[in-house]
């Protein structure tokens, strides 16, 4: 076990220290950011309102319930909220002690239908449906987040690959592979040292990434799995282009190749209709791309969690077994 | 304490052997030498005995441990000094004994300590990218004790030093045979072997061609020579005398009863010579 670890972190300090590598690191997360500017009131993903005080913390609490509450305290303040670029619905009480909503005019659907039903269920006079709210929400995320984020998710847990990748390489090139051949430590030991960042660092980049395009509100248990078995076959490719690359430069080159076909699964699950699936069902990524779809949408359920791993466990698997004496070879 | 017979291998898997039919044993806390130009097949029998390269044909044990297939105490057994310096090039001096020291499972050295006795003391904290190519070799072999082995296997320790570190690491070398570790250590350098080494291993073209302590090879193949200056008319001449021509040797008994000799060295013939004898070429 300290073996493990002391190979994993010898390959952190050493990633760190190489600018590219170090980049590639970081380069998800700094996209994240980016994607962040092009995603309309990302925030719209869970409902906002801006409340008056006047109305009471009863009513406050009842709207916490659905969504992010901002409380002010005058109504100049609630149409200054408003009027800013995001959609928020204000709500207030009017002189004859009603509730009043204050709206922009372009806000979408939900942003001014939903306050009205819980408006309504507060005075008594409706059941709120629960169900269609969580749904509604979902549908309602712009495209360019959901398909930014996936993307930017899959770009991480390729990296992770790729990191263990260049790892190896650079073990190969400077021949240090040898020395540890001559030590005790055993092969097992070694393979599971060095998969650890292509695991690890994939997990924390696709939760910042999340956090940044403020989509935490999923099923997180679901988002880890996904991640955790998506990993799995970065690391198999890792190896991969680690033992068949003699040196950095021949590394990126095959690097090329792998993300071109992580490319075509992307493109191909949002460009080509349902029909025409069945074609990318060989690509790994292709599983973790819907998997992810469904998580980020809330539209999965576990029973579909279940079979996208089950694809990307045994294509990984597969990937593994044919490739496994060149790996064993090459790690000689 | 290492035990090797009938070893072959080679690199194509064919017939075409890079060592043949080499065998040889190592008594416990010799010096041993495999002495032999470039291309001999010195550093393909170290990585064979190492476990580097799969053992293709014939026998080989290291302390009782068959190295067909090593087990994990064997590696905490040995220590092995690279003849390139292979070290992690974006981690300093020290990082890289750190990090290593941390695979075996007996005690080992303070890496400080270590560097400290190869003058790398200033640079532990250096990123090993920046070291020269001595300071890189003398980081290798100073990580290959850092297990405290009782077998070491030194590939060229000190090919590439200048004088000073390289007396430095032959003085590390003697100590630690006098603490009792076997050592194993391949050179094309005869003044190294000559001066390390209990015994002797001539390897050329993938053959041994002889093994004997350096003394007993002096003495079997070296021709004697007398070195003599002398005074004749007035003028100092300086002339060579081998101990096996008669005629050499009644012309020394002759200058010796005139009395005009200055000095007079006896002087063996170097090991290079034999090896130049024994295989027909050079270490070049
Ligand atoms: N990886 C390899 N693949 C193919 N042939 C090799 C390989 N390594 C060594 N050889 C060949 O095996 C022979 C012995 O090489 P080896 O490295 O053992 O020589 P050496 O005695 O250590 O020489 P040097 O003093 O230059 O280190 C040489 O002919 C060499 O070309
Ligand atoms: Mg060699």
């Amino acid at each position: 076990m300290n073996r493990i670890i002391n190979i994993f972190k010898r390959d952190i300090s050493s990633s760190v220290r190489d600018f590219l590598i170090l980049y590639m690191i970081i380069a998800p997360v700094l996209l994240a950011i980016g994607l962040k500017f092009f995603i309309p009131s990302a925030t719209s993903a869970s409902l906002q309102f801006a409340l008056d005080s006047s109305v009471g913390n009863e009513v406050i609490e009842e709207f916490r319930r659905y969504g992010n509450v901002e409380v002010y305290s005058s109504i100049g303040e609630i149409e200054d909220r408003v009027n800013k670029i995001d959609d928020i619905a204000g709500i207030t009480l009017n002189d004859k002690g009603n509730f009043e909503m204050v709206l922009e005019g372009n806000e979408t659907h939900d942003t001014k239908e939903i306050p009205q039903k819980i408006i309504r269920s507060i005075v008594g006079k409706e059941e709120l449906n629960v169900g269609y709210f969580v749904r509604d929400i979902g549908i309602k995320m712009s495209p360019i987040a959901w398909i930014g984020g996936i993307s930017l998710i899959i770009t991480a847990i390729t990296i992770g690959g790729i990191l263990i990748g260049l790892n190896i390489i650079e073990e190969k090139e400077s021949k240090t592979i040898m020395a540890l051949n001559v030590s005790p430590m055993g092969k097992v030991e070694f393979i599971i040292g060095k998969s650890i960042i292509g695991i690890l660092i994939p997990i924390i980049n696709v939760f910042i990434i999340l956090w940044i395009l403020n989509m935490l509100d999923v099923n997180l248990i679901m988002v880890l799995i996904m991640t955790l078995a998506s990993s799995i076959i970065g690391v198999v490719i890792g190896f991969l282009i680690g033992v068949t690359s003699s040196n950095q430069i021949a590394g990126i080159a095959n690097m090329k190749l792998l993300f071109l076909i992580v490319g075509a699964s992307i493109i191909g699950a949002i460009l080509l209709p349902e029909t025409k699936h069945f074609l990318l069902y060989w690509i790994p990524t292709y599983w973790s791309f819907i998997g992810f779809k469904g998580i980020l949408l809330q539209t999965i359920t576990w029973g579909q969690v279940g079979v996208y791993i089950t694809w990307i466990l045994a294509l990984t698997i597969l990937i593994f077994l044919l490739f496994k004496r060149r790996i064993n070879k090459g790690l000689a | 304490m290492i035990k090797v017979k009938n070893l072959y291998h080679s690199y194509s898997n064919d017939t075409n052997y890079s060592v043949e039919d080499i065998n040889f044993e190592v008594e416990k806390g010799e010096i041993f030498g495999f002495l032999g130009p470039s291309g001999a097949g010195k550093s393909t029998t170290q990585k064979i005995l190492i476990g580097l390269l799969p053992l293709q044909k014939g026998e080989a044990s290291i302390s009782d441990y068959n190295i067909r297939s090593p087990k994990e105490e064997l590696f905490n057994l040995i220590g092995v000094s690279f003849e390139h310096p292979n070290v992690y090039r974006k981690l300093s001096g020290l990082e890289n004994l750190e990090f290593y020291r941390k695979m075996f499972s007996v005690k080992t050295e303070d890496p400080m300590k270590l560097l400290r006795m190869v003058g790398l003391e200033n640079a532990a904290k250096k990123k090993a990218d920046g070291y020269s190519k001595g300071m890189l070799q003398r980081l290798v072999f100073v990580r290959s004790m850092i297990n405290n082995p009782k077998i070491w296997f030194l590939d060229e320790p000190t090919s590439g030093l200048d004088p000073n570190s390289a007396s430095e690491i032959k003085k590390v070398i003697k100590e630690k045979n006098k603490e009792g570790a076997t050592i194993f250590l391949t050179t094309h350098n005869m003044y190294i072997a000559d001066e390390l080494c209990d015994r002797i291993a001539f390897i050329n073209e993938g053959k041994i061609e002889l093994i004997d302590s350096p003394r007993n090879l002096k003495l079997k193949y070296g021709e004697k020579l007398i070195k003599v200056e002398y005074k004749e008319n007035g003028k100092l001449k300086k002339e060579s005398f081998s101990m096996v021509n008669d005629k050499d040797r009644e012309m020394l008994n002759s200058l010796i009863s005139t009395g005009k000799i200055e000095t007079m060295h006896s002087q063996e013939a170097t090991l290079e010579e034999i090896f130049i004898k024994v295989t027909g070429r050079g270490l070049k």
